[in-house]
């Protein structure tokens, strides 16, 4: 118990100072050397976080230059380097000194006597004597203290490995990849470049892209393809309805990417089987267009339309000469349905049926009213006079070399009446082959049937009385009757067929309008997915797409370096898969604007929805006009019913058509099908405003589209959708990256801004 | 040079000015006392400090020495320079409490009659010398318990306070053993400090030979009174004491309750909370005699020998492997400032 004589302080005129002099001079040294202090703290162990960090991008850099780094592995990676942060934060703030502590570290350094420390520790009760003398004690020795001499500044450790760890990064990255790899000097010869890889693409599948109310539409619509394919009787057909059921279906469950879909879709396109009997691609009205398949559809179906329309006015006017009965009564029905299948049936009934010869004569005189009536040249007055008039004015345009506006104006009124025209009885002219054929038919039987009464009302007046000659002659008379009754099956069997084609060939039109349904969907959900990548980018702070394409360009310009020095799997393949997707996307944009030059965009082939089925998004609104809601719960084809079997969807994409559901023939007309403003304008570049005639008493229909919003694919979604989409890229981004939190408000204050908002009260439009 | 006036305590304790001349005056009369002391007492200054500290503090002492060594000479010494009364009670295995504490005697009244009168016993001083306290038995030596405690003692029915201040020195001789009995636990922790008396080193030796073998004695000036020691006593207790230093003291007396290594496997039983309060008013009164304003951690430290090592109890595996409790202390020591 030695006592201390330096520590000895003898009562001084310094012992007079100012307690608060006093301590704010113990608080200065103690600051001082608080940050010394800190920083000897962490010194031994200040490099480590760098020598970790350095040292696992080092071997990051190397993995994904040879491309063995997994792109799953990311988020792990980003998840380390978080917790080497978070680690080295908390310890940077857990070893900060306490000011007591760092009294104790001066006062234990510069033999103090715990002066600073007790200083320290009554600082709060400076009114009290024993607290001024102590703090007034421990300035005295505060003032006798060099913290630079007790608290040096340290040397970070481990410098060495520090240096080593950072080495060993610059060389991951700078390294040629060639040498990594292990390739000849030739190679590597090219010098130092930059060869990080390529950004890993992840494979999307398609249904990734596509929202949930579009899986839940392509899911309806292979339901509708199994339904039309197990109606189909042409086999090639049947097998390709089941092809694109089942590309429809794999898109819906996410067994098939966007590539993949968009290739099967087209091969699909090709595939698509010929109708049995022989197209006349030369037929007046399909102006050439045989190749785009959905203006030969289009044909087709008004084709279809006016042929059923003539052979049900024809049929309803020979059924007037018919004998009355059930008989006739139901084929009057089937004619004024339009129904082919039904009323060859009901034909061959005729033929299997006794008849008098009265009933007989009247059948007679039926099918030669049939015949008389086919005959007739169906195309309307009106509609040959605008056709003139629309060629007259072609014809002036190509010799002029031009049209003055007032004849331009009249020259689109006359296309557009035509179109009308053509819409209400279905194209007439381009039917006529097929009328006439069907008239040829008709005329023949009639003809043969005359014959056959003729003889038989002849024989029956020929001959004696005996019983020979009786036998004779009913043995004719059954002859000439089997004879007329084939005449019957014949005209059956020609309506049959051409009910049969025209089925088909409705087939054919719903298996092409899902086929475009789907690619246009793909097209759609691809452009929104590399728009709301390009704002990922920008968001990053990287260039958009059309420069990383430059970039990319550019590089390939340079000699071709970039390719030549990745040998690695992978990289040729990447920048194939760049230029087909690049291709697939122009090729996409192309198919977009062939469909915009179609006439019908929508209501195609009959198609019917589950009565409950989903809205289709990109579906263009329509308006009924049909005579009676569609009632079927499923879809039938039309088996020669009325010409014009379109049905039309409402805004809810419900249907809305003259169909009747218990016979299956569930087609109907309306304006939906009007919608070709929309897909021309779609494709051609013009946003356009097309006035639809909707049902009577329903007032007209404005439709407008924004053709660029529609180009990116933003038109048909929901702002909700595409804010949220927005919205939760430019969070993670600003979470991610180290910004100023004042641009961090306002990025966050302008999407606060152009958040969706509620719609207002009893407003039931959906908010855009 | 001239003496200071003794301060007014109280007054010290409310101004700082006066607390400062206060603190002076204590440094100046520690001063003159060790000098007092010195003048008599070769060497030894550990033991004189430490005995110093005990009387300031009001605590006891536990001298244990060879003998010759000078305890009994430093008790008188100190005596003499405090100006105290002073008794000296050789502890005898057939020593009687009441031959320490007093008794009721049956005396003539001078009228005839006879009266019990007290006859208070040698305890009744400011400076008890209990020399060989071990030679006594333990009956005899319980008879200090109230007085080292209290301050007072109970003769029959009758209670009575001792003088103030009162002190006690007890020696005991380490050799000698036949024949003692230990002093056990409960009397131990009474004493504040055990103090070793090493044997004096050659220089120490000539000191003594040249001072003591001649006609004329060195002299004890006497340097303080009994309220000078109490003065110092109250001022001593005032100092505030920082809490990381009263940890310090917590820390060590916890650690010889197994929280060290060395505690674990050499200690039978730890050190009582009277082993902190010990540990506290000692740095206390070593800060101020010191010169010191604060206490420090080194105070703490340079305490915990004498405070402990008479508190805690050796097992046999110490005992087996010849390990002191001194050194066991002392790991515990460094290892709680280590820590």
């Amino acid at each position: 118990m030695t006592a201390s004589a330096s520590h000895v302080i003898r009562s001084s005129p310094a012992a007079a100072q100012a307690p608060e002099a006093a301590l704010a001079q113990v608080q200065r040294v103690l600051r001082l050397a608080r940050g010394r202090l800190w920083w000897e703290r962490l010194a031994p162990d200040a490099l480590w976080p760098v020598i970790v960090g350095a040292a696992g991008f080092a071997g990051w850099a190397v993995a994904a230059r040879l491309g063995w780094w997994p792109a799953a592995w990311d988020t792990s990676l980003v998840w380390g380097l978080a917790a080497i942060g978070v680690i080295t934060i908390v310890t940077v703030v857990r070893r900060r000194p306490s000011a007591v502590a760092t009294a104790r570290v001066v006062d234990l350094r510069g033999e103090t006597g715990d002066a600073l420390a007790t200083a320290c520790e009554f600082a709060p009760t400076l009114s009290q004597p024993w607290s001024v003398v102590q703090v007034r004690a421990a300035a005295r020795r505060a003032a006798a203290v060099d913290v630079t001499v007790l608290l040096p500044w340290l040397v970070p450790a481990p410098l060495g490995g520090a240096a080593l760890a950072l080495a060993l990064a610059a060389a991951a990255v700078l390294v040629p990849g060639a040498v990594l790899r292990g390739q000849s000097a030739a190679v590597v010869a090219h010098g130092l470049r930059l060869d990080l890889p390529a950004p890993q693409v992840r494979v999307v599948t398609a249904a990734e892209l596509l929202g949930a109310d579009t899986l839940a539409l392509l899911r309806a619509d292979a339901a509708l393809l199994a339904d039309v394919e197990a109606q189909v009787q042409d086999a090639p057909t049947r097998a390709w309805l089941g092809q694109v059921r089942q590309v429809v279906q794999d898109v819906a469950t996410g067994k098939l990417d966007r590539r993949a879909a968009l290739e099967k879709l087209a091969e699909l396109e090709a595939a698509r089987p010929a109708p049995p009997e022989k197209r006349q691609a030369d037929q007046p009205g399909t102006d050439g267009a045989a190749q785009d398949r959905e203006r030969a559809g289009d044909a087709e179906r008004d084709r279809d339309r006016a042929v059923q329309k003539a052979m049900s006015e024809a049929v309803q006017a020979g059924l007037q000469q018919a004998p009355k009965g059930e008989l006739r009564e139901e084929m009057k029905k089937a004619a004024e349905k339009g129904d082919l299948g039904a009323l060859a049936k009901l034909v061959e009934k005729l033929a299997e049926r006794d008849m008098s010869d009265k009933e007989l004569e009247g059948w007679v005189k039926t099918a030669e009213k049939i015949a008389k009536a086919l005959g007739v040249n169906k195309t309307p007055k009106e509609f040959q006079e605008l056709a003139e008039k629309v060629r007259r004015l072609e014809d002036k345009r190509r010799a002029e070399g031009g049209l003055s506006q007032a004849d331009q104006r009249r020259l689109d009124n006359a296309r557009r009446a035509l179109e009308a025209l053509r819409r209400e009885h279905g194209d007439v002219a381009g039917a006529q082959p097929q009328l006439q054929r069907l008239e040829r038919g008709a005329k023949a039987a009639a003809d043969e049937m005359r014959r056959q009464q003729q003889q038989r009302a002849q024989q029956r007046q020929q001959g004696g009385a005996g019983a020979q000659d009786e036998a004779r002659r009913q043995q004719q008379d059954r002859e000439h009757k089997s004879a007329i009754a084939e005449q019957f099956r014949r005209a059956a069997d020609e309506m049959r067929r051409e009910a049969h084609g025209q089925q088909q060939r409705q087939a054919g039109r719903v298996g092409d309008a899902r086929l475009r349904d789907l690619r246009e969907s793909l097209r759609r959900a691809g452009e929104r997915s590399a728009g709301r990548q390009d704002f990922e980018r920008k968001a990053r702070g990287e260039k958009g797409e059309r420069d990383q394409a430059q970039r990319d360009g550019d590089l390939k310009d340079d000699g071709g370096q970039r390719d030549k020095g990745r040998s690695a799997p992978g990289g040729r393949e990447q920048a194939e898969r760049d230029a087909q997707e690049r291709q697939q996307r122009k090729d996409a944009a192309e198919a977009g604007e062939r469909k915009g030059d179609k006439p019908d965009g929508l209501g195609d082939a009959g198609l019917q929805r589950p009565p409950n089925g989903p809205p289709r998004p990109d579906d263009d609104p329509g308006r009924g006009g049909g005579a009676k809601p569609g009632q079927g719960g499923k879809m039938r084809l039309g088996q020669g019913g009325l010409p014009d079997s379109t049905p039309m969807r409402d805004r809810g994409g419900n249907e809305v058509g003259g169909g009747d559901a218990k016979e299956g023939s569930g087609y109907g007309r309306g304006a939906g099908e009007q919608g070709e403003g929309a897909g021309e304008a779609r494709g051609k570049g013009a946003a356009r405003t097309e006035k639809v005639r909707g049902a009577e008493g329903d007032g007209p229909t404005i439709k407008r589209t924004f053709v660029d919003a529609a180009r990116r694919g933003f038109a048909r979604t929901g702002w909700r959708d595409v804010y949220r989409d927005y919205a939760d890229v430019a969070e993670e981004m600003i979470d991610k990256e180290s910004l100023p939190p004042g641009r961090k408000a306002v990025v966050r204050r302008y999407f606060d801004l152009i958040r969706p908002r509620a719609a207002p009260p009893g407003s039931a439009q959906e908010e855009r | 040079m001239t003496t200071r006036q003794r301060p007014d305590i109280d007054a010290a304790l409310r101004d700082p000015a006066a607390l400062e001349e206060a603190l002076a005056w204590v440094q100046e009369r520690a001063k003159a006392l060790r000098g007092a002391i010195g003048a008599v007492i070769v060497g030894q200054q550990e033991v004189v400090e430490g005995a110093i500290a005990a009387l300031f503090a009001g605590g006891h002492i536990l001298l244990e020495g060879v003998p010759g060594v000078g305890k009994t000479m430093l008790v008188r010494s100190l005596a003499e320079a405090v100006q105290l009364e002073f008794s000296r009670v050789q502890f005898t295995p057939d020593l009687m409490p009441t031959d320490i504490v007093g008794t009721h005697m049956l005396t003539d009244d001078g009228r005839g009659g006879r009266a019990l009168e007290l006859r208070r016993g040698p305890i009744f001083t400011n400076l008890l010398l209990a020399d060989e306290v071990n030679r006594a038995t333990p009956k005899t030596q319980s008879a200090l318990l109230e007085a080292m405690a209290e301050a007072r003692v109970t003769i029959g029915r009758e209670t009575l306070p001792l003088p103030r201040p009162f002190f006690v020195m007890a020696t005991q001789n380490p050799l000698e053993m036949e024949g003692t009995y230990p002093l056990p636990e409960a009397q131990l922790d009474r004493f504040m400090f055990k103090l070793d008396v090493p044997f004096p080193s050659r220089e120490d030796l000539h000191e003594i030979v040249e001072r003591t073998i001649r006609l004329e004695q060195a002299s004890v000036p006497a340097v303080l009174d009994g309220d000078d020691i109490l003065a110092i006593r109250a001022l001593a207790l005032g100092v505030p004491v920082a809490r990381p230093i009263v940890d310090a003291a917590i820390r060590i007396v916890e650690a010889t309750h197994g929280k060290a290594a060395g505690a674990r496997k050499y200690l039978r039983a730890g050190a009582s909370p009277r082993a902190v309060q010990a540990l506290i008013v000692g740095a206390k009164v070593r800060a101020i005699l010191d010169g010191r304003r604060n206490v420090a951690a080194a105070d703490i430290r340079a305490l915990a020998l004498p405070v402990l090592r008479h508190r805690v109890l050796l097992n046999f595996d110490a005992e087996a492997d010849g390990v002191s409790r001194d050194t066991v202390l002392a790991g515990i020591c460094k290892d709680v400032e280590a820590g």
